[in-house]
């Protein structure tokens, strides 16, 4: 199974490296979010309240537009049915392209986090390891969950459009996670970070799960 | 070695396939005719194990379809309407990919054999984006023949081959029934279809009502019966 989602993973990024059509746009979004952010939200003494939100809005609006091209290439010449047909577990398939969004996504993240800490002057925190915690397992859960309704768009008319509305719902309670896990991690004075890290790891678990098993049926319909 | 009985499927509220029961022994090609929407694609999609029946049984090579049937899908291959074939990748890559995925231990020389069957090999580091319709289907053989299936199942699979590419489809065939594969292949050509079967089936309305072995139609008599089936085969 490992070996089937490292063969997935690596055949996304031969194609990314030889178009960088994902990588690209990601970076000059991020970019641009980061500036219009540090421009509009000038430096504050309060600004630790909301610089977790920030943060997370441009994560998950990067990482939206990087999920809606993740299974362009499947789509392309129905190569979901190529994945279907091939003697592996489908779940594989699902852990694979899960691998190749989060590798997008912590890429993204390695620009994003340092830049709005640059931009808002803002001193990094003490704890370290929930911070990246917070970040982890919001990623997980934004890519999994991602992953899962990307593909199911994927063969829809309009998939791109339709994306962003059935994933932001589903997004709530890791959106919120995330935001209250990283505002304890940076010190925020009411925010309790171990009670929304214990809540994205439940979350992380049923997501990772649930669409592992439903990807089998899942192929048969695409 | 591919066996279909009582094959039904629903879409929604229309009814794909009504109760189809074929056979392809070892060795044996069966041409498969049919208008447009009769279900054709449905039927190997089903064969080929992508999609399950409402009710009926598939079996390949003497082992039902149901449950996991990772082992099945080893022994199938299957040419498409579309190739299955990544455009950002090159030919290599795209073999290498499904190499890689079926678990084929001498990939390279394979891939490399292949190429060069299908007459790509100076092409093998080009993207396939850049390919013609043509080549593209010719991958796309390549590529359902990478881990030697018994069983292939092909959908039109003369469409955009030049004659070459037809000649070396002929080859392709002929050498898969001489080792004792088994093949299901949808065409619209019906002299193409008494020619290349050995066994002839007509699928009209998700129902099969002509099925038979070459020797039992006289020559020409797959086009009136399908006339008599369909209508007249360009209004298919």
């Amino acid at each position: 199974m490992l070996r089937d989602v490292w063969t997935i993973l690596r055949k996304d990024w031969q194609a990314e490296l030889r178009t960088q059509e994902m990588a690209g746009s990601l970076l000059v979004f991020i970019l641009l979010i980061a500036f219009l952010f540090g421009l509009t939200f000038p430096a504050r003494r309060d600004l630790v309240y909301f610089f977790p939100g920030l943060v997370w809005t441009a994560i998950f609006f990067a990482g939206m537009l990087g999920l809606s091209r993740s299974f362009a290439g499947e789509a392309r010449s129905d190569c979901m049915k190529g994945l279907a047909l091939a003697p592996l577990d489908r779940g594989a398939v699902f852990l694979g392209k899960l691998a190749s969004n989060l590798l997008f996504l912590v890429a993204t993240e390695l620009v994003a986090v340092p830049l709005f800490f640059a931009l808002f002057d803002f001193s990094p925190p003490g704890h370290w390891g929930t911070l990246v915690a917070a970040l982890a397992l919001g990623t997980l859960g934004f890519a999994s969950v991602g992953t899962l309704l990307a593909a199911m768009m994927a063969g829809t008319k309009r998939g791109e459009f339709l994306l962003p509305l059935a994933l932001f719902p589903l997004e709530m309670p890791v959106a919120v996670g995330a935001v209250e896990a990283t505002a304890g991690a940076l010190g925020v004075a009411g925010a309790h970070a171990g009670h929304w890290l214990k809540l994205l790891v439940a979350y992380d678990l049923i997501f990772l799960v649930v669409p592992y098993l439903l990807f089998d049926y899942l192929m048969e319909v695409l | 070695m591919i066996e279909a009985q009582g094959l039904t499927r629903r879409l929604g509220e229309r009814q794909v396939l009504r109760g189809v029961d074929l056979r392809v022994e070892r060795g044996e090609i069966l041409t498969l005719c049919g208008p447009n929407g009769a279900g054709k694609s449905t039927l190997l999609s089903v064969l080929a194990l992508l999609t399950r029946p409402s009710g009926g049984r598939v079996c390949i090579a003497g082992t039902a379809a149901r449950g996991d049937t990772r082992a099945l899908r080893e022994r199938v291959g299957l040419v498409a309407h579309r190739s299955f074939l990544y455009g950002a990748l090159t030919a290599r890559e795209n073999l290498d990919f499904y190499a890689r995925l079926y678990r084929i231990r001498e990939g390279e020389g394979r891939i490399r054999e292949l190429l060069q069957l299908v007459g790509l090999y100076p092409f093998a580091h080009e993207p396939v984006r850049t390919f013609s319709r043509g080549m593209e289907q010719r991958l796309s053989l390549a590529r359902a023949l990478l881990h030697r299936p018994e069983v292939l199942l092909l959908d039109e699979p003369y469409a955009g081959l030049d004659p070459a590419g037809a000649r070396l489809l002929d080859r392709i065939l002929a050498e898969h029934r001489a080792r004792g594969g088994a093949a299901l292949l949808v065409t619209h050509d019906l002299v193409q279809a008494e020619n290349l079967g050995d066994r002839l089936a007509v699928l009209v309305r998700g129902r099969l009502p002509l099925s038979a072995r070459r020797g039992e139609l006289a020559p020409g008599e797959l086009a009136r019966r399908y006339q008599e089936l369909v209508g007249r085969p360009t209004d298919a």
